[in-house]
């Protein structure tokens, strides 16, 4: 085994020997992962996956590639006359270029375009951003204050829960060991609203953000009647900010009110220090970003 | 365990027993002899690696080898055709786009994929288009004109 330094971090450039796996279906996969109890790791575009097994972070015993399971892919399309259905293998490229998107959630599009490139973009897909669960995800916080709920295959069937409780700690989720993540359904938004997400990065692309927040507001007869706001990168999991909410609730958006929800997710918010940025300059930043996305909505 | 795999690599077909620890980018260069493509970083953030994967740009040290089962694979020694280069390899001499050329083969991928998704590209979809590709070199500039010049020829 070849090995070298890279960012303090062992790095391997070859990788460790595994298994590797293609289930014949859905339950198939989740067998597999039972049987090898929590040795296996599930394989999407493998941008995590793959990059994590060379810094030596993870180092399953069986790779289970879940990519040609006809009922985790296929195109994004309505889901009822309310809501888009986002398949989890859809990749970040796809949702960037997917005219239904674009016209009813354009800020799904705005947001995969934000993050790493065309190459990246091209493998990774949405569900294994959600299901990687870095404080830092990209499609987490839009997804979530979009009010999108996530279907869940496990051991004794399938369930819908709220993206909202799918996140349980850095690289966590309700998952566990056997669970796959499968469709996202998206709610379009009511008459009124609208989305934003505003992160921020030192560099201007390939950069992981030091904050971000996605907003969603509706407003009726000039007045504010209902605010979501979720932080990215600024907590164990995504975080969605009620205090925030609430201070923006039934106010008419002015400046004064968007600084004032801005404050509010500044305190809400729970940042670590790390290479990227300190927990004081983090705390700013989400200043900045709810500040930048409300301003959007509310113009 | 070995697993068999075959590729389209430039219009040739391959079979390959390969690990499964190794990646497409290990295939290329080490089973089928293929060092166009460069290995950098080897980790996804330069672009060095970048090749066509079913006519999409991909970074070739992220493919686990038997996930490119089946694939139709184009690697910057398949982008010329009948002797003659392609028009994005012409006009990075033209413009002396290329200094130690580390980069460059990762660049020319991704810049051919973009081309043809875009045959006249803006230079913000150039510079977008290239973010994931690392240059330590030519400061961007003479590649940013290459892609342009390309672009304008039919
Ligand atoms: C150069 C580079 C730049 C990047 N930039 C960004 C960025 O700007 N923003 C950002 O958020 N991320 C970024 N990433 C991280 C990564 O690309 C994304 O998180 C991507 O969406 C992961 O998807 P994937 O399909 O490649 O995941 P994989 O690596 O295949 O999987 C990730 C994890 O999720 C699990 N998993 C995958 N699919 C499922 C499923 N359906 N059910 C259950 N578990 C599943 C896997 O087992 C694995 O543990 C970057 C990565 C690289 C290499
Ligand atoms: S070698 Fe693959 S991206 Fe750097
Ligand atoms: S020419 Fe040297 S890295 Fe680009």
């Amino acid at each position: 085994m070849r090995r070298r330094w890279e960012r303090g971090k062992v790095f391997r450039s070859v990788l460790p020997h595994f298994e590797y796996v293609r289930p014949r279906s859905v339950k198939d996969a989740i067998r597999i992962l039972a049987r090898y109890r929590g040795e296996a790791a599930l394989l999407a575009g493998g941008t995590d996956l793959v990059v994590r097994m060379k810094m030596d972070r993870a180092a399953p015993r069986a790779i289970v590639d879940i990519k040609r399971l006809a009922p985790l892919g296929g195109p994004v399309k309505p889901s009822g006359r309310s809501a888009i259905a986002i398949p989890p293998l859809t990749t970040l490229a796809e949702i960037a270029s997917s005219a239904l998107l674009k016209r009813r959630l354009p800020v799904l599009p705005a947001t995969a375009l934000l993050m790493a490139s065309p190459q990246v973009r091209n493998r990774a897909t949405v569900g294994g951003n959600l299901a990687n669960a870095a404080p830092s995800a990209d499609m987490a916080p839009p997804l979530m204050a979009l009010g999108a709920r996530v279907r869940i295959h496990t051991r004794g069937g399938v369930k819908t829960i709220p993206l909202e409780q799918f996140f349980t700690g850095p690289g966590e989720t309700v998952l566990g060991v056997t669970g796959i993540l499968g469709t996202i359904t998206v709610p379009l938004l009511p008459r009124g609203a609208r989305a934003s997400y505003q992160a921020y990065t030192v560099r201007e692309a390939m950069d992981l953000s030091i904050a971000s927040a996605a907003v969603r507001v509706q407003k009726k007869a000039g007045k504010v009647v209902s605010a979501c706001i979720v932080l990215g990168a600024v907590a164990p999991t995504p975080l969605r900010v009620p205090e925030a909410e609430e201070a923006l609730t039934g106010t008419r958006g002015t400046a004064g009110d968007i600084d004032a929800a801005a404050e509010a997710a500044s305190r809400a918010s729970m940042p670590i220090t790390d290479v990227r940025a300190t927990e004081g300059y983090r705390r700013d930043i989400v200043r900045v970003v709810v500040r930048r996305a409300l301003s959007e909505v509310l113009s | 365990m070995r697993v068999e795999i075959t590729l389209t690599v430039n219009g040739d077909p391959y079979s390959v027993h390969v690990e499964p620890n190794r990646t497409l980018l290990d295939v290329l260069r080490d089973d089928l002899g293929l060092t166009g493509t460069n290995r950098g970083c080897n980790q996804g953030d330069c672009g060095a690696c970048t090749v066509l994967v079913d006519g999409k740009a991909m970074n070739a040290c992220l493919v686990l080898a038997p996930d490119a089962d089946g694939a139709q694979i184009t690697t910057i020694e398949g982008l010329a055709t009948g002797g003659r280069l392609h028009p994005i390899q012409q006009a990075f001499i033209d413009e002396g786009a290329v200094q130690c050329g580390y980069c460059t083969p990762g660049m020319i991928m991704t810049a051919a994929a973009l081309l043809a998704a875009h045959p006249d590209p803006t230079e913000e979809q150039i510079r977008n288009g290239i973010e994931g590709n690392l240059c330590r070199c030519t400061g961007y500039e003479s590649i940013v004109r290459a892609v342009r010049a390309a672009g304008r020829k039919p």
